[in-house]
Formats: structure tokens, sequence, C-alpha cells
């Protein structure tokens, strides 16, 4: 058996959850690459009508956004290091910080939604179309989808950590807080894509 | 044998019979599930081949078993047919059954690494599959607008008909949407899954290139068909957004691009031919070498080239755009990549001939479809070449020379692949022998039905018959006798190859009525999957393996057997105790 | 591989640890001025000009995020193959496709 022990395990093998994990974020990132490739080349073919149009976006909340996501990953890797020394009340306790970080995006990002819908800026902007700016309608329409899909991918993260949490609770499985929150990590950095593209560069 | 006894049994606890076969963690199960699911819907996109087929020679007609056929309808099969054969027929049986089925065997393991999540891909699937066959079944019924999806005639084509939310989501376009979104999904986490087994647990010993063949080429198709297909999922968003928000992605009046649509799809579209042709390559090159007696001719050039041809797979997608309007430059470049992705795939063909010459070749039924494999995807690769050049696809674009090279591709991959699959892996995932005589009797007949079916349409493409219009005879002044003929002989012969399948069956059914086992390694195989019994136990592997041999050591003059199975170790074992570890069948199972 | 963490904790086991903690406090912080970087470009530069910085702090970010808090520089080749194919898919589908939407111009017919 102990030839077997010698076998089996290459001493750097990747542990399997996260390899898992890393596999899923590459395809992740390629499915917001096609919709960031299909922004940008709209982008770039409509540079005067959509600038205009994200001149009405709110940079305000998206910079907020952005520090509050930059903040709950580290909150999230904070509770990963505690779950390394599994030290299960600090890791509630930085988990718990980092889903209500989760609530703050997205209830700033209703907010942000409200106030533009009321500007008439919605999936479709018939108020746009009826003016003939149907180029202006589309950036909105690509506006609404990718932070959409990305404010779905927090929203799943959360439901995750709830999960993970359930199980930390009782001192089980204390090595999925690092899947969950190599997840996050990854929310965050397409939103750290997402902010300039839709925000900033006007 | 005590010992043996104790490990199988340790961690797996009786099961019932919703838990052994509806809702199995077991990567076995999972595997058939695929491959009946794949099997049931290959039956239906015959059923509609059937329809089209006939609505095609006897324009007008009423169809026996269906009725009569109007456009609309003629288009919906079309639709249909393709989509199911290559998204619920293809990738079920090639990818993840067989995946799901050889994968942890091949290199010995007990399962996936995440079999929850195996179980869950599997429902996806079959989620897919039923939300596929509904959207037949809704007002206005099912999808018509060519399996390519291609907008405007999937975006937003009824948004004046049916103005309101609910309506648009359960039209026939937007449930096909989704089942294809749903059934990706599935494939990505089935792929995950392949990867991380592969990567993570394979038996001790067993380093990249003692792994069969087989489960390179599966681990390369998932991966390349993780990184295409992801770009298609947001397309297919968009596109469902076009459908029942009303937004214009793909709407010129709304400044959206049609053409954006055609490549998210064929980005994905392209890549989809290699990640099944690659598991297919795979079963061949495992077939060919046990059958002819010796090792695959240039393994490890065998896998870089496949890897060179997954990485060129993913550049050479807008070959099938030449005509939609796109950058002459760009064309000129898709159409040389086409052309140079044939060197890995010859090279990998000449490996397989090289692997024949010289071997004692045993023509079992397993063998013969793998040839056929070899004779037919030839000529479907070789009209490739010239539908890759894009001044020859300008002229044959659309016409039934492409659906011919396309049947001359596809039709071997899932068919003659899978039926070799299933005659030569059968009696080690059953337990039973089929039939070798019928076997080969299905094999002559599919073979020259199959011709007869395909390979005349290749003159009514050059001749310039369009392969959309489902009445011929309202273009009597295009389209004249001999080539009116070939469409019935097309026709006939279609039906032919359909009714030969019921042949295999009839073999299936009396070989699973056959009251002997078959013996744990028929065919006297090198890999792993054939050093267990029949059907591997729960966990595969009574004792723990470890491998020490390549997979294809046949006819290796120091050993007295004619193969040296992976894990035979010859510093311990003497022949007593060589007998146990091959031969564990009966008694370790009736033990436990 | 760092045996402790920011707050000086020493790990148990290093040997058992798959990979070690960087300082995650720093980290932030970098991540925070970086961010102010981007904000604050454009008041300063020109478009152009303020348009490259920024996306170069995005990556910059980014690269922080990954390599530190997914502990990618701890990790074999082959997660980094990974993402290098990440990027080449991404890249080959972009470059395959500007020339056919970007450099298009359209004329939009009103309904």
């Amino acid at each position: 058996m102990s030839q077997q022990q010698t076998l089996s395990v290459p001493p750097k093998a990747i542990p399997q959850g996260r390899l898992g994990i890393w596999i899923l974020i590459a395809g992740e990132l390629v499915i917001f690459g096609g919709l960031i490739a299909a922004y940008l080349m709209n982008r770039l073919r409509y540079p005067d009508q959509w600038s205009e149009q994200a001149a009405h976006t709110s940079t305000f909340f998206g910079a907020f956004n952005t520090v509050v996501l930059l903040f709950s990953s580290y909150s999230i890797v904070r509770a990963h290091a505690a779950a390394t020394r599994a030290q299960v009340n600090k890791v509630l306790v930085w988990m718990s910080i980092t889903i209500g970080c989760g609530l703050l995006f997205l209830v700033n990002k209703t907010i942000e939604y409200s106030g533009e819908i009321s500007h008439g800026f919605t999936m479709t902007s018939p108020r746009l179309q009826e003016a003939g700016n149907q180029i202006g309608s589309l950036f909105w329409s690509f506006y609404y989808t990718m932070t959409g899909l990305h404010g779905t991918h927090v929203l799943a993260g959360m439901v995750a950590m709830l999960i993970v949490m359930a199980g930390v609770r009782k001192g089980k499985n204390l090595h999925r807080v690092e899947l969950v929150g190599m997840y996050w990590h990854m929310v965050d950095l397409i939103w750290i894509f997402l902010f300039p593209l839709l925000y900033i560069a006007k | 044998m005590g010992q043996a006894i104790h490990l199988n049994g340790n961690g797996h606890h009786e099961q019932s019979f919703w838990t052994k076969y509806l809702f199995s963690t077991d990567h076995k199960t999972i595997g058939m599930q695929y491959i009946i699911t794949g099997l049931f819907m290959a039956a239906i996109g015959g059923f509609l081949a059937y329809v089209f087929r006939m609505n095609l020679a006897f324009p007008g007609e009423a169809i026996p078993l269906f009725g009569e056929l109007g456009p609309q309808q003629y288009n919906m099969l079309v639709t249909n047919h393709g989509m199911i054969m290559v998204l619920w027929v293809a990738m079920p049986i090639l990818v993840s059954g067989l995946g799901n089925l050889l994968i942890p065997t091949m290199i010995g393991t007990d399962d996936m690494a995440f079999p929850t999540v195996n179980m869950l891909s599997y429902w996806i699937f079959l989620l897919s599959s039923v939300v596929l066959l509904a959207s037949f079944f809704v007002p206005g019924g099912g999808f018509a607008g060519g399996w390519t999806l291609y907008p405007p005639l999937s975006a937003g084509a009824y948004a004046d008909t049916s103005p309101d939310f609910f309506t648009a989501l359960f039209s026939g376009t937007s449930l096909f949407i989704l089942a294809v979104a749903l059934e990706i999904v599935s494939m990505l986490m089935g792929g995950i899954n392949f990867l991380v087994t592969t990567i993570n647990k394979r038996a001790p010993g067993m380093s990249a290139f003692k792994m069969p063949v087989m489960v390179w080429f599966l681990c390369i198709a998932s991966l390349d068909f993780m990184f295409s297909v992801a770009p298609l999922v947001a397309g297919a968003v968009m596109l469902l957004f076009d459908n029942i928000l009303g937004t214009g992605f793909y709407d010129p009046v709304r400044g959206g691009d049609p053409v954006l649509f055609q490549h998210l799809f064929w980005f994905f579209g392209h890549p989809e031919v290699y990640v099944i042709l690659l598991p297919a390559l795979g079963v061949i090159g495992e077939i060919i070498t046990v059958f002819s007696r010796k090792p695959l001719f240039a393994y490890r050039t065998i896998v870089k080239l496949s890897l060179i041809a997954a990485v060129l797979a993913i550049v050479v997608w807008a070959h099938h755009q030449f005509i939609a309007g796109i950058d002459p430059r760009m064309a000129t470049f898709f159409s040389v990549g086409t052309i140079i992705i044939s060197i890995p795939f010859a090279g990998v063909f000449l490996s397989y001939m090289a692997t024949l010459w010289g071997g004692s070749i045993r023509f079992s039924a397993a063998m013969i479809w793998a040839l056929g494999f070899i004779g037919l995807f030839l000529i479907g690769g070789l009209t490739g070449l010239f539908l890759g050049s894009n001044t020859f696809d300008i002229y044959a674009h659309d016409t039934y020379f492409v659906v011919a090279h396309f049947h001359y591709t596809l039709f071997p991959i899932v068919f003659f692949a899978f039926f070799a699959a299933f005659y030569y892996w059968f009696p080690k995932f059953v337990g039973k022998q089929l039939n070798e005589k019928l076997g080969k009797i299905h094999f002559w007949l599919t073979f020259v039905f199959f011709n007869g079916t395909f390979f005349l349409l290749f003159f009514n493409g050059l001749m310039g018959q369009h392969r959309r219009v489902h009445d011929y005879s309202l273009f009597s002044n295009v389209i004249q006798e001999p080539y009116i003929t070939f469409e019935k002989i097309s026709t006939v012969c279609a039906i032919l190859l359909i009714v030969s399948q019921f042949i295999f069956l009839y073999n299936l059914v009396i070989s699973l009525r056959k009251k002997e086992r078959a013996p744990s390694n028929p065919w006297n195989a090198a890999t792993l999957e054939w050093q267990t019994s029949s059907p591997p136990p729960h966990g595969n592997f009574p004792v723990p393996v470890k491998v020490y041999h390549g997979p294809y050591e046949y006819s290796n003059p120091s050993f007295s057997l004619d193969y040296v199975p992976q894990n035979y170790d010859e510093r311990i074992m003497d022949t007593e105790s060589k007998q146990d570890q091959y031969e564990p069948t009966a008694d370790i199972i009736s033990t436990t | 591989m760092k045996p402790e963490d920011d707050e000086g904790v020493v790990y148990p086991d290093p040997q058992k640890d798959y990979h070690g903690h960087p300082d995650y406090r720093k980290t932030l912080i970098y991540l925070l001025v970086l961010f102010g970087i981007s904000l604050l470009v454009g008041y300063v530069f020109s478009p152009f000009i303020a348009i490259s910085i920024i996306f170069a702090t995005a990556i910059w970010k980014t690269s922080l995020v990954v390599k530190n808090f997914m502990h990618l520089k701890y990790e074999p080749f082959l997660i980094w193959l990974t993402i290098l194919v990440v990027l080449f898919t991404i890249f080959a589908f972009f470059w395959g496709v500007v020339p056919d939407i970007t450099m298009v111009p359209l004329e939009v017919v009103p309904k």
C-alpha cells in the first residue's frame, strides 16, 4: 500500500474543487468575453452615438459599486484565509460581510436602473426609437444585457455563499469557502471591465 | 480475495431501483442514459428525415405515417432534423455517453470527479430534449428558420403577430433557443467533469502518454467545446431577448447586425464538427489497434496533431459565411485556414493506415464498422477541401453538394463510429456478447444504403439544386431528368437505411435476452477497462489498479500473451495471481 | 511560500496548505489606488490617453485580483495555460469579426 501512496499523489496536484472552478471560470470568462467583444465592436462602429448615450449612465453609482465589489473580494478572501485555519466564527463573519456587499451592490443597481428607466432608457428605449435614434437604443439593450447578466451572477454567487455558510455553521466543507470565493472574484473582475466600458469611457 | 470484497463494499451501500437506474450518480449508468436518450432522439430525427425525403421525391403527395406536408412544415422538419442530429444525438452519444462510460474506466478510477454534477448534467440534458420536443406542439408550430438559427428568421420574426411577452416566450422559436441553451449548459457541466477527472483522478502510474488516445481526444474535444460554445451562450441570450423583449441586437433597422449572430453561431458551429470528430477518431484508434494486434502508429504525434487541430479549429469558422457578405480579406484567411486544418487530420488518418499495415487483422463487426468510417469519412473530408476554398464555395453554397458533403462527414462520425464503439464495448458495459454475424449484416446494409442516399446528391448539388426548396416540381426548368430520378433513388435508399437499423434493434434484443455472460476481456485488449469484470462493478475496480504499461502493447515478443495489460506487473505476479487479477468476474460480484 | 498571513498568524503546517497567502490588505489598498487613478485621469488628460490609462489600470487590477485573491501565482503552468487559452479565444473571436461589424458603415433606415 505504501507504493500506492507514493505513486498516486503527484507532489503538486491541484485540488479537485479548485481545478473544477478554474475550468468553470475559464468558460464563464469566454461567455462574458463574447458579449464584451460584441459590445466593443458596436461601440467602435458607432463612436459618437454611443458615447452620447453612455453620458446618461451614472458614474457615481458605477464607481460606488466598484468599491463595494473590490471590498467584497477582500472580505471573501479573508473568509478563505480564516477557513484554512478552521476559525468557523471568523469565516461566518467575513462571509456575511461579503453577502452584505453583494446585497448593497444589487440595491445600488436597482436604484440606478429605476433612475434610468424613469428617464426612458429601457431595454428597447421606445422614446429613443420614436425620436429616430435607433442606434442609441441599441446601446441600452447592450447595457441592460451586460449588467443584467452580471447581476445574475452576483445573485447566484450570493445563493451559493448561503449554501456554503449552512455547511460551515456545522463545521463541514470548509474548503468550499475558497471555491465560492474564486467564483466571486471572477464576478468582481468582470465588473472591473464592465465599469470602464459602460460608465467611464464616454 | 477477501480484501477485494471489502474494498468493493467500502462506501457503496445498497441501492433502490430509483437511485440505481434513474437518479444514479454512477458514471456507467449516466453514460447509458445519455446513449439511450440519444438513440431515442436519433429515431425522431430519422423519422423527420424520412418525411421530408419523401416530400422531395414525391412532392405534393400524402406521406405514409405523416400525411400532407406544407412548405412551413417542411422547413420545420429540416430545421429540427439538423439540430436534433447534431446537438441531441451526436453530442450525447459520442461525447457525453462514451466519455462517461470510458474516461473513468480507461484511466482506472472509480467514478467521475463530480458525480452529482454529472447526474445534474444528464437531467438538464433530458429537460432540454423535452423542451425541444414540446416546441413542436405549441401554437404556430416548431421553429422553421433553418438549424443555423439565423436572424431575422429566428429573431422577432413573429413580433408583429405576438406582441405580448408570454406568447413570445412560448413560441416555437423561443423554446428552440431555450432548448439549445439548456443542452449547451448540460454539455459544459459534462466537459468540466471530463477534464477534472482526467487531470486529477488517473490511476497511479497512468502518465499522460499512457492514457488511451480516446481519453486524450475526449478531453481535447471537451476543451474545444467549452471555449467555442461560450460566445454562443451570450449570443443565444441576445437572440432570446430579440425574440421576447423586442430588442434589436441582430436587427439592421435598429443598428444591430445579423452577421454578428452568424459569427457567434459558427464560432461554435465549426469547432463542434471537431468536437464530435475527435471522440469518433478515438474510437477508431482503439478498435484498429486491438483488431490488427499492433501498437498505435505514432501515438505521440497523433496527440500533438490533434492539439494543433484543436487550436486551428477555433480560427477557421467563417468559411461557412463566404456568401454572407463577410470581408473578402478575412475570407481568404479563413479559406487558407480551412485547407491547413486538413493536414493534422490527414496525419491522424495516415497513422491509422500505418497501424493497419502488416497487422494481423481480424474482421470482427466492430472492426468493419471502423474501416467503414475511415473510407466514408475520407470522401467527406476530401469534398470539404473543395468547399473550404471560397471560389468553389460561392458556387456550391446551399446546394445539395454541401448537404452530401456534410452527411459524408457527420454520418460516419455519428453512426459508423458509434456502432463501432457499440459492437466493441457492449460486452464490457452490458455484460452480454452481441451477435457478430448480425452486426456485419447491419454494417453492409447501412454502408450500401448510406452511399445510395447521399452519393448521388453530390451530382444534384453540382447541377445547382438548392437545398432549401421544398418542392422542385415548381422549378422544372431548373432541375431535369436524371436528377429527379436521383432524388427518388436517394429517398428509397434513405428509407431502406432507416429500415436496416431494425437489424440492430433485433440484435440488441436477442443479445440482452441471452443467458451467458460475456467474458471480461473478449477481444484481448490491453487498456484498463478490459481488466475488470463485465460489466464493471460499482466503483469499477475491485482492487485499485496501478499502471505499468502503455495502452497499445500488442504482439510484444518478450511476453507469452500477444497483449500486455496496462496493469500487468511482471515483478510481483506469478501465473496464479495473474489469474485472480484478470478474471475477477463472477465470484466477486456474486458475493457483494 | 510565506508561512504567515497579514495578521502574523503562523500556519500550523505550511506543507499541508496548497498555496500561500499574500498580503490581502495591501492588495486591496493597491486596487483602490488604481481605481482612484482610473476615475481621476479623465479630468487630467485628453480622452484618448485617459482611456488608454483606464484600460491599462483595469488590466492591472484584474491581474492583481487573479494573482493574489485567486492565488494564480501559486498555481502550476496548466492553469496559466487555461487562462491564456481564454484570452486567445476572445481575441480570435474579436479580430475575426471586427472587419464585418465595425468596419462596415450602415445606413439606418427609420421605420
